[in-house]
């Protein structure tokens, strides 16, 4: 092909050089294959691909012809096992997926309904026949050894209807079956087929909903509540082992997509790590035409480093979790490209490479993992087995290699806080979001702090108790006199009222003492704090990262809301013969919020220095203001109505249902006016399609 | 005697009955004569070396190449023993045209002219000057579609006068689909079927029906989908097809079809064996009438898709589409590379492309959402500043990098995705040098500035520009609005704001405002982000106003003509992601597809796009930093002949994640600047060696491994292999490569 090199120049023998490639040829521009993880703010974003498509094998099988409807897969014994179902046959790939041999099975009728397949040390295989309701289980040449019909015990349900999906055998020789619509756990049954229990019973989920129901159907006959949908446990779509012998499950039908993917304990029990109790699949759901368009995982596989991929047969993709249920990477799609599925219903990872059924293009689409995506998993690898500076390195190349994945920055701040580096530490969690590590780098740090400066820290707490004493006494003598003073002013203070509330409100009502300003004030302070302290509460108490708040719309709520309760106020105070005016009642109410003000200073204060341990202080203090304030409010009301005190309790109730009937009214007029607006525009809309 | 009279009569009975039913017996298509079958039946006409051959009893053609005596037929002649293809499909085997349209009910349908019109013996064939001309009738549809078939220079040209095409009937004609089968490849030939999808793609025959099966054919808009049609999601990415072309190789020939007119309204097909028939096929296909699903209350739960169309077809006097002819050792995608090239060339594409050292893609800032004292508010955050820009080209040039072509995006007041940026003026936030100096720097070390403007997208109305009267308009009427799709959903990211799409004569004002606004301020270069890849059609619907659409074509028309008006203004000219009606005007593209779309359909991807490029326009891979394996990237680079691009922030890396920038992943100058030093160190002879040079032969000499030439007699060997290959004697190491000059 090469043309004779007849009188060539090698321009430099420097240009022939070598690098080192992991990679087969010319798959580095990936561009086409759209891969994402998610941010922070659970935001999808481009991340580069963890895997890539290598080939697509099942059309040309040599003297095997093609896989027809292949249904699942299942590696043992460093061999692959296809179930071709149509075919009636498994074929068995070596570790370069050459087809190697076939096993036809000996069996009649045949096994076209075959969803899953499991092949034991010992060569033999099981497979789960979906319509036939069975368990097959033959030896490695195709002579079948045992069909176990399905289980009998008072412990399975009369109508229960038993369709395996897959079955593997556990550690202590038991068979686990997952059946579709069996909601009490994975079926065990011993090697004859005899029933030994539920394996982990999937509990029913417990939401606001379902227990309103359970409520309801207290008084329901029984043949209304047979009528009800009932609310049964979710169940199992599919399950895998990992090397150590662990079940791993995928569910299909949850509600919580947190409890989508399990690890179990041997009683059953989900002991999978997920810190920030995240949703498994997709964070971001499209409503189309009213329906979420949620994941639904079908299928997973765990590789030998422990790595989960789950198989999202919905939107044909596969999720890659770490054994913390970090989200590493999502690659696939349903595409005509390559790497893309129809119908793909199982996943496997073998010889380094994860393997996807696609039972509708009668494939398996083959992929090989990146650059990236082996260091990824090296990082990670090398964190969990104590190497910290070879794991430092990585996540640092990361890092720079993907920018938006918050996994680098939480794996540098580990690597820093085995360092001892405890402020970088938290300063990387802080980007990654981790609090439970933040906290411990917070609380690391706080000690070396608090022993490096300690002297000074005690000296100031002995100033600041002496301070108080000093003050305290002095308050105590004067305490009367504060009262005279008051009287001898023209206006009263809400300073005094928080301290004195039953006779500055007194004052306030009967000698016309209030203060306009001095209301603004208090509500201009409380607006402060609360934007304060949402900006620079400390990160570990911080529900909202700053970046989130819009500040309008928190003005808006404490003065809407405001308004609204002194509107509301008034108006049930004429019907309830109260004898506050509006002014007074604005001016009572905000005199009432001070203590609100002072401890959100100090839990802002303390949320900046006290760690989770602690957190009872910080919401302790928020607790007490609250009360305070209410109390001060409570009388408020009262001496400003000269209400008794059980008036002034229906009164604050009375209260707070007209605010949600003013709410309540002004979300009637926004829907009236959007469904209004809406019907004009889609009548618009016809019309220029008819004309 | 009675007895026997009966009998003879029954047995006569028989006799005839027996007749009839085998009459009726014989599909109808059986009895059509084949071409050569009868000599009188058929006309023929000579030109340079090519015989062209037509058909008056079936309205086939054949090309012959009188020297080799190989002869492409507009039908496969052994199409009777074809097994796969059924219906509709087995009589497109015997058509020239197949059309889709909509029937009085709204209701798409298609048919061809085989049924259509040749079996009902509703067409003429007559010779004209070159060529001949038949004219099919539709009966039944009220359509008549002439088509012509010439010689000119050694070329098959074809050709539909779109003002004689007449639609008489309620029937509304949308799609012509112009010689399906022509040159179609059965599985036992050797060949394959040529793409300019990305970078280029092959089909190659032999697919199997195991295969075929599960595969989807391929269907796709020249120069992209006309982003006006509705689009409700995305899965993954596609690259668009490129240059309005396609090719066939067949056993010791080939040919390249170059759609010359209609190119904007085109769509090419293309099918593996045994997927619609036994063949492998490709043709072009012209949009007639443009329709569109409109999808009303979308994703609502009373989500509807109604079908609308244009009352006016296209306005194109003539679609043609011309089929150049290669044999030897041209009959490849290389040769048909060189036809392209010709082709372009023709229409300008004339310049011959320097050495360019490296590109880098900047990027100057993003308007992000911030918060200012908690009150929430976009605002522009720098990346890379203008003398944070002049130290990295510094650093690179000093330490051995010639010859850098910045793209230096979002650098307009504001930003990208923010006001339309005519005015050329430097964001306050990158501009902490004096603008002069900054260009005078870049300018004196033998680099070239290019700060990039979308002119196309309004993403906010501002002064002169609105964002709804200026923008184009959808098939049903409505203001085109433009939203990003997630890859979670591969839906619309509603919670972000929607951009419009200007109008043709909008940009064309703009542009030019645009470039005397740039050389005012000391700009030389005009850099185009979106007019290379975003083609709109421009429709109105009102009761009121009887305004015709504007079709793709004539868009192009006027994108082609601000090209022309500015190239005295601007000293170079680049375009991004840019599609072959650019080439001619072009001096250097970025992001030149490295890949094709990676349907399961392709069998390889080939340089073709960089085959007609390179030596005349200046081009550039996608970002090599910004991909999974660098090494391999830059190794692909040298096989494709192109210039890698690395992208590139000064700082910032933590915040880009938030920005639209999000895809530039891996943009940190830190840590990649010593990285592209010592891939210049490494490339940079090679590069120089090839600059300027036409690539005329690209080919895989064993797995795994690539050589191109060059003209002059230089090639580049590559080897992606982790093993040694030896050469002819030299050898080329894993991972490695070879260049050597004859």
């Amino acid at each position: 092909m090469l043309k004779k090199i007849g009188a060539v120049i090698l321009i430099a023998a420097l240009l022939c050089q070598g690098i080192s490639l992991s990679v087969a040829a010319g798959s580095a521009f990936n561009d086409v294959y759209s891969s994402y993880t998610y941010d922070v703010d659970d935001q999808s974003i481009p991340s580069p691909p963890l895997y890539v498509p290598q080939e697509v094998i099942g059309h040309d099988l040599g003297e095997y012809g093609s896989l027809a409807t292949p249904t699942d897969l299942c590696v043992a014994d460093e061999e692959l096992y296809v179930l071709d179902s149509v075919n009636n046959r498994v074929v068995v790939f070596d570790a370069q997926l050459e087809p190697k041999r076939v096993v036809t099975l000996d069996y009649e009728p045949k096994i076209e309904d075959a969803r899953g397949i499991y092949v034991h040390d010992n060569g033999d295989i099981y497979l789960a026949l979906y319509k036939q309701k069975r368990v097959l289980i033959a030896d490695s040449t195709g002579q079948v050894k045992a069909v176990l019909e399905q289980p009998k015990s008072e412990l399975i349900p009369s109508d229960f209807v038993y369709s395996p999906l897959k079955v593997l055998v556990n550690k202590y020789g038991y068979i686990c079956v997952v059946a579709e619509g069996c909601y009490y756990g994975i079926v065990l049954m011993n090697q004859n087929g005899g029933f030994e229990g539920f394996y982990a019973s999937n509990q029913v989920e417990q939401s606001v909903l379902s227990a309103i129901t359970t409520f309801l159907k207290s008084f329901f006959t029984n043949a209304q509540k047979s009528k009800l949908q009932r609310t049964l446990p979710t169940e199992y779509s599919s399950l895998a082992l990992d090397k150590d012998g662990f079940i791993y499950t995928t569910s299909s039908t949850v509600t919580n997509m947190a409890n989508a993917l399990k690890k179990l304990s041997p009683s059953g029990k989900s002991i999978l790590k997920n810190n920030n109790n995240k949703n498994f699949g997709d964070l971001e759901i499209a409503v189309v035409a009213s329906s979420a368009q949620k994941t639904l995982l079908s299928d997973l596989c765990v590789d030998d480093n422990g790595y989960i991929y789950a198989l999202d047969t919905n939107a044909g993709k596969v999720f890659q979790y770490d054994g913390e249920s970090n989200l590493l990477g999502v690659f696939g799609g349903k595409t005509q490209q390559l790497g893309g599925f129809t119908e793909p219903v199982a996943v496997e990872s073998f010889a380094g490479k994860i393997l996807v059924v696609d039972q509708k293009r009668n494939q398996i689409v083959c992929l090989e993992i990146t650059e990236y995506g082996q260091m990824l998993h090296d990082a990670l690898r090398y964190y969990n087995e104590g190497i910290y500076d070879e794991a430092k390195e990585l996540w640092r190349q990361i890092k720079e290699r993907n920018g938006n994945l918050p996994l680098a920055y939480d794996g540098l701040g580990k690597a820093a806080y085995a360092e001892k580096q405890y402020k970088l530490a938290m300063d990387y969690f802080r980007i990654s979001e981790n609090k439970s590590d933040y906290n411990l780098a917070f609380e690391a740090y706080r000690t070396v702090f608090l022993q490096k400066y300690f002297p000074v820290f005690f000296f100031i707490v002995v100033i600041l108790l002496v301070a108080l004493w000093v003050y305290l006494s002095r308050q105590i003598k004067q305490g009367y006199s504060a009262k005279a003073l008051s009287r001898k002013r023209k206006y009263i203070t809400p300073f005094y009222t928080m301290f004195h509330p039953i006779d500055g409100f007194d004052q306030l009502k009967r000698e016309k003492k209030g203060n306009l300003f001095y209301s603004f004030i208090v509500l201009f302070l409380v607006l402060v704090v609360r934007i304060v302290s949402l900006q620079y509460t400390g990160f570990l108490f911080n529900a909202k990262e700053a970046d989130e708040i819009n500040i309008l719309f928190e003005v808006a709520q404490v003065v809407v809301l405001f308004a609204v309760w002194v509107l509301s106020n008034w108006s049930v105070s004429t019907l309830m013969d109260g004898e506050g005016f509006a002014k007074e009642i604005w001016t009572a109410s905000a005199y009432s919020l001070l203590p609100s003000v002072f401890s959100g200073v100090l839990s802002l204060v303390l949320s900046n220095v006290l760690t989770q341990d602690e957190a009872f202080f910080v919401h302790g203090v928020t607790v007490i203001g609250t009360i305070w304030c209410t109390f001060n409010m409570v009388i408020a009301l009262m001496k400003v109505h000269q209400y008794s005190f059980g008036k002034t309790i229906a009164s604050a109730v009375l209260t707070v249902l007209g605010i949600a009937f003013v709410f309540f009214v002004c979300f009637l007029m926004y829907s009236i006016v959007g469904q209004f607006t809406d019907f004009i525009k889609n009548i618009v809309a016809e019309l220029q399609f008819r004309m | 005697m009675k007895r026997k009279r009966i009998l003879l009569i029954i047995a006569v009975f028989c006799l005839l009955l027996s007749g009839v039913l085998s009459v009726q017996a014989v599909p109808p298509n059986l009895a059509q004569p084949k071409i050569g079958d009868s000599i009188e039946a058929v006309t023929s006409y000579s030109q340079d070396g090519l015989r062209l051959i037509a058909d008056p009893q079936t309205g086939e053609i054949r090309v012959e190449n009188e020297q080799t005596g190989y002869a492409w037929y507009s039908n496969p002649t052994d199409r009777e023993n074809d097994k796969v293809a059924a219906g509709f499909n087995k009589m497109n085997l015997s058509s020239q045209l197949v059309v889709t349209y909509l029937d009085k009910n709204g209701q798409t349908d298609s048919t061809n002219n085989f049924v259509g019109s040749i079996r009902k013996s509703a067409f003429t064939c007559e010779k004209i000057e070159n060529g001949f001309r038949f004219v099919f009738t539709f009966p039944s549809e009220n359509f008549v579609i002439p088509v012509e078939y010439t010689l000119a220079n050694g070329a098959l040209v074809c050709n539909i006068p779109i003002d004689e095409v007449e639609e008489s009937g309620e029937d509304r004609l949308c799609e012509i689909q112009l010689l399906p089968l022509f040159g179609a490849g059965a599985s036992s030939e050797s060949g394959y079927i040529l793409l300019p999808d990305g970078c280029g793609a092959l089909i190659e025959f032999g697919c199997s029906q195991a295969k075929a099966k599960v595969l989807g054919g391929y269907k796709s808009f020249v120069y992209g989908r006309d982003p006006v049609l509705t689009t409700t999601t995305v899965v993954g990415q596609t690259e668009t097809l490129l240059m309005p072309m396609f090719g066939v190789k067949k056993d010791e020939a080939a040919f390249l079809a170059i759609i010359e007119s209609g190119d904007a309204l085109s769509m090419v097909t293309a099918m593996p064996n045994n997927k619609e028939s036994s063949y492998a096929t490709v043709s072009p296909t012209l949009v007639y009438r443009n329709t569109d699903n409109a999808i009303l209350r979308e994703m609502k739960s009373s989500e509807k898709s109604i079908l609308v169309y244009d009352e006016t077809p296209v306005s194109l006097e003539n679609y043609t589409v011309s089929y150049h002819f290669l044999s030897g050792g041209d009959a490849n995608y290389s040769g048909m590379a060189q036809v392209a090239r010709r082709y372009y060339e023709t229409l300008g594409m004339d310049g011959t492309a320097g050495y360019t050292g490296t590109y880098l893609e900047l990027t100057a800032g993003a308007r992000m959402s911030d918060y200012f004292l908690g009150i929430p508010m976009q605002r522009y955050t720098a990346f890379t500043t203008l003398s944070q820009a002049r130290d990295i080209v510094a650093y690179l040039n000093d330490s051995g990098v010639e010859q850098i072509a910045v793209k230096y995006d979002s650098l307009f007041s504001g930003g990208e995705q923010y006001k339309m940026t005519q005015k050329a003026k430097v964001e306050r936030k990158v501009r902490d040098m004096g603008l002069k100096a900054f260009l005078s720097d870049i300018a004196n070390a033998g680099n070239r500035m290019f700060p990039t403007v979308d002119l196309l997208k309004i993403h906010a109305s501002s002064s002169g520009v609105s964002k709804k009267n200026d923008a184009v308009r959808n098939v049903s009427g409505g203001i085109f609005t433009g939203y990003t799709f997630l890859r979670s959903t591969t839906r619309k990211d509603t919670s972000a704001a929607y951009y419009t799409i200007a109008k043709a004569s909008v940009f064309s004002d703009l542009v030019t405002a645009y470039c005397s606004a740039m050389n005012k301020r000391g700009f030389t270069n005009y850099a185009d982000l979106t007019s290379g890849n975003l083609l709109p059609s421009d429709h109105h619907r009102s009761v009121f106003s009887k305004q015709k659409p504007t079709d793709r074509q004539q868009v192009l028309n006027t994108y082609i003509a601000t090209y022309e008006s500015i190239t005295d203004q601007s000293d170079f000219l680049m375009f991004d992601r840019a599609c072959g009606y650019v080439f001619p005007y072009a001096t250097d593209l970025t992001s030149v597809p490295m890949q094709s779309s990676r349907y399961e359909l392709f069998t390889k991807d080939v340089p073709f796009v960089q085959m007609v490029l390179h030596g005349k326009v200046a081009y550039s891979s996608q970002s090599v930093n910004i991909c999974d394996n660098t090494d391999v990237a830059m190794l692909k680079c040298l096989e494709y002949g192109s210039t890698p691009l690395f992208s590139l922030v000064y700082e910032g890396m933590d915040r880009l994640a938030a920005s639209a920038y999000n895809e530039r992943f891996s943009s940190s100058y830190f840590y990649w600047r010593d990285q592209i030093v010592a891939y210049n160190t490494r490339y940079e002879l090679a590069y120089k060696q090839i600059a300027g040079r036409t690539m005329l032969q690209h080919m895989e000499v064993q797995d795994g491994v690539y050589v191109t030439q060059y003209a002059g007699g230089v090639s580049v060997a590559v080897n992606y292999t982790d093993a040694l290959v030896e050469l002819n004697g030299h050898s080329v190491e894993a991972g490695g490569f070879l260049i050597w000059e004859e």
